[in-house]
């Protein structure tokens, strides 16, 4: 059993396919019995399916769980009293949210991995930081909300944590021109959500006479394009506008999900996605067969780091492509891939309730 | 104060700026008439006649279906069928919330209204679908034949959103409110009230199994069985197996015949490899299914690889409340049974069809019967379970849509 603390000394994306492969196997498997041991409602679906755990498999051919299932149970692999803390995924009212029980060690885990990642984006030391969110979304520490978690989590990265938005989502401009003038040629390091930015950071700068340089800065932003979508915005574009309107050259995306929060995936400078060696991606098509480098399928995701709860092996209901393995111009090992967006939903039949529909 | 000339009332105005207008005239006075009225009866079989000749209505299966079921020789048959001894008249005006999902009994529902004698009002769901446009397309084509201008006048297609006030304008205004649920949806209209001597009538959630015998699938030929296969589709998976007389669950007399179990999944498996499309959400939603049905269901035992195309799950109890497990997208849960009276006790009022293949029918009226089932409305034959009729539910629409004059 090769131990995280192991991994962490590796550099984040240095495992060939086939070395980690063969850790995958090894590593899913173990996670799959433990929580198939201490986790009720896991076992039950492992049994009903006569899973056979005598023997390692792949991790294509281990059990997955839909993300929703995190919604509609608490699944977790630990006894109620060693839960650190509970991650809820961002929902709109209504919406049922997962719940993801974190112990001190997955925790700390997944902390650990994702300062791994982060230093090979903006390097070791901690930089200037300017959170493209208002510091309400963050103030009750208690509900972690994917958003208030990201950016908690994201902030650890960073020194001197400013708010570029007040309390009403306007952009606070002497602030924003304050810390620009503060750090002046220097790194800093960006965060926010892809849309939140765009609107009430590129919109609002456009919108602004306002004239800030932000060319050394890093900027890293997740959570989806959907929004963006709607309005035909994509990444280049994304891309082009914040180069404009704030002279921000090193703009990378990240996916990840608070199912499986630490193990992200991150942009690299060719605009690719890749896994660490922490995680892993696999495509599966709609019979919910693994497919090969090019295909487009739902996104399957692995992470070494969930001991807590059942979710080292999720299925989303992302549609993406695996670009390549260990060939990215990079020069980073492992799969790079694009998220395509979500799945589209099908028109349902049948005499369900749609009255509102 | 030119507006407080208008005859109109203030509400009257604003549901009509609120309603889009598909077919028809918004009549909310209509006053009833006989059931089965010539005029009716020739309206509909002119529909079902514009309907069979329609290049586009020809496509869908729904649709022919309809055009099918109010030809001229249907119709008569069933005022022969259902038109009891008493003298009935229509209640007046019929006002009908339609499925969202299966589009078509919006048009079965108004064709039962139009039989008892009504005036209706339908309101679609806003979904646009092609089977709804290909239809409201006949019936205004024939709305414009002067024959049918008093039709025209009477009833009306409309769509709306639900948030106005519209249910609750039409609600009060209607002699029968005809809801096809779901149980939500039936719990949200009534928070529009009805008048005291308004008639209602719900359609609510059902839940449905077959009882297939294996031992009968054994002595099938080869073209019998890929026919009982195609029955079995249509009845599940042509409507996704989210209809609600669709079964969910297959109950198997001489169960341990395996090899005919085997031969009847492998007869709709290679149909539904022909015929049916998984997108890849719905795929996730089956799978999301089966997962959750192994935490919150009894044991089972998934006996197909998950890459399959039909997900076969066999339940190894049956405790009373199974009706929430329901599969989806080609998730079948199963039960192999000794005897029917096995099953009695999980039947509750929320049951509605058993289709069955190889069991006698009398056998199965005699189950409600003599266990004095609270479910059960309908025992149709493997193919036959979604098609609608005037009984339904229990009901016969027919007279719940008209009323009794006792004359003596």
């Amino acid at each position: 059993m090769i131990s995280i603390e192991t991994l962490l000394k590796k550099a984040p994306y240095s495992l060939t396919s086939s070395e980690k492969a063969e850790l995958y196997s090894t590593e899913l498997t173990r996670l799959t019995r433990a929580h198939y041991n201490d986790c009720l409602d896991y076992k039950t679906i492992l049994d009903s399916m006569q899973f056979d755990l005598a023997n390692d498999h792949p991790a294509e051919a281990l059990p997955f769980l839909p993300v929703r299932m995190f919604k509609d149970f608490d699944l977790k692999s630990i006894p109620d009293d060693a839960v650190h803390k509970t991650m809820t995924s961002s929902g709109t009212t209504g919406q049922s949210v997962s719940k993801i029980f974190l112990d001190k060690a997955t925790a700390s885990n997944q902390t650990k991995v994702l300062a791994r990642i982060m230093s090979d984006l903006i390097g070791p030391k901690r930089l200037p930081m300017l959170v493209i969110d208002a510091k309400s979304t963050v103030k009750d520490r208690k509900s972690f909300s994917a958003r208030g978690a990201g950016i908690l989590g994201f902030s650890m990265f960073g020194r001197d944590v400013t708010f570029a938005l007040d309390d009403n989502m306007e952009l606070d401009i002497p602030t924003v021109e304050a810390f620009c003038a503060k750090y002046a040629g220097q790194d800093t390091f960006l965060f926010g959500f892809t849309s939140i930015i765009y609107q009430h950071f590129i919109q609002a700068l456009q919108n602004s006479k306002l004239n800030i340089n932000l060319q050394a800065a890093t900027l890293l932003h997740g959570g989806g394009w959907k929004k963006l979508e709607d309005i035909a915005v994509d990444n280049e574009c994304y891309k082009a506008q914040l180069l404009e309107c704030a002279g921000i050259g090193k703009v990378h995306n990240y996916y990840g999900m608070v199912e499986q929060t630490g193990s992200i995936f991150t942009e690299c400078s060719a605009g690719h996605l890749h896994c660490s060696i922490f995680s892993d991606l696999i495509i599966r098509d709609k019979n919910m067969l693994a497919a090969p480098v090019g295909e487009t399928g739902l996104v399957q995701l692995v992470s070494l780091l969930p001991q807590s709860y059942p979710g080292h092996s999720i299925l989303t209901e992302d549609i993406g492509v695996i670009i390549g393995e260990d060939d990215c111009v990079c020069g980073r090992k492992g799969k790079h891939f694009r998220i395509l967006g979500r799945a589209k939903k099908a028109e349902v039949r049948g005499c369900s309730d749609t009255y509102g529909s | 104060m030119g507006a407080a000339i208008l005859m109109a009332p203030e509400e009257y105005m604003n549901l009509e700026t609120e309603l889009e207008l598909l077919a028809g005239s918004l009549s909310l006075e209509t006053k009833g008439k006989i059931p089965f009225d010539a005029s009716v009866c020739s309206f509909l079989s002119d529909l079902s006649n514009l309907l069979m000749r329609d290049k586009v209505a020809k496509t869908l299966n729904d649709v022919t279906a309809f055009a099918f079921w109010c030809r001229k020789a249907n119709i008569h048959q069933l005022k022969d069928l259902h038109l009891g001894p008493h003298i009935r008249i229509g209640r007046g005006m019929a006002f009908h919330i339609s499925p969202g999902n299966v589009p078509i009994n919006a048009f079965y529902s108004f064709a039962f209204g139009l039989l008892a004698g009504n005036g209706n009002i339908v309101r679609l769901p806003s979904k646009v679908g092609t089977s709804i446009d290909v239809v409201i397309k006949a019936i205004n084509l024939l709305f414009e034949q002067k024959q049918y201008s008093h039709l025209a006048h009477e009833n009306a297609f409309v769509r709306y959103d639900h948030k106005g006030i519209a249910t609750d304008q039409l609600s009060l205004k209607c002699d029968t409110r005809i809801i096809w649920g779901g149980d939500s949806t039936i719990a949200t209209i009534r928070k529009s009230p009805i008048a005291a001597r308004t008639q209602e009538i719900t359609f609510a959630d059902r839940y449905s199994f077959a009882v297939l015998d294996a031992d009968t699938i054994e002595k099938l030929s080869d073209s019998e069985l890929n026919q009982q296969a195609i029955n079995f589709y249509n009845d599940t998976l042509q409507m996704d197996q989210n209809a609600c007389s669709s079964p969910h669950l297959m109950v198997w007399l001489n169960g341990n015949n395996n090899s005919a179990k085997e031969r009847f999944w492998k007869a709709l498996d290679t149909y539904t490899l022909k015929r049916y499309q998984l997108e890849a959400v719905q795929s996730v939603d089956r799978y999301t299914r089966l997962l959750a049905g192994f935490i919150t269901g009894p044991e089972q035992h998934h006996i197909s690889d998950i890459s399959a195309p039909l997900q076969r799950v066999k339940l190894k109890t049956l405790p009373k409340n199974i009706d929430s497990l329901r599969g989806i997208y080609g998730l079948f849960y199963e039960y192999d049974s000794i005897t029917l009276s096995e099953v009695a006790h999980i039947v509750n009022s929320k049951y509605q069809t058993v289709s069955y293949l190889g069991i006698d029918k009398s056998t199965l009226a005699d189950f409600v019967i003599n266990n004095r089932l609270k479910g059960i409305d309908r025992i149709v034959p493997v193919g036959e379970a979604l098609n609608m009729n005037i009984l339904w539910d229990g009901y016969n629409i027919l007279n719940e849509l008209s009323r009794i004059i006792d004359v003596r």
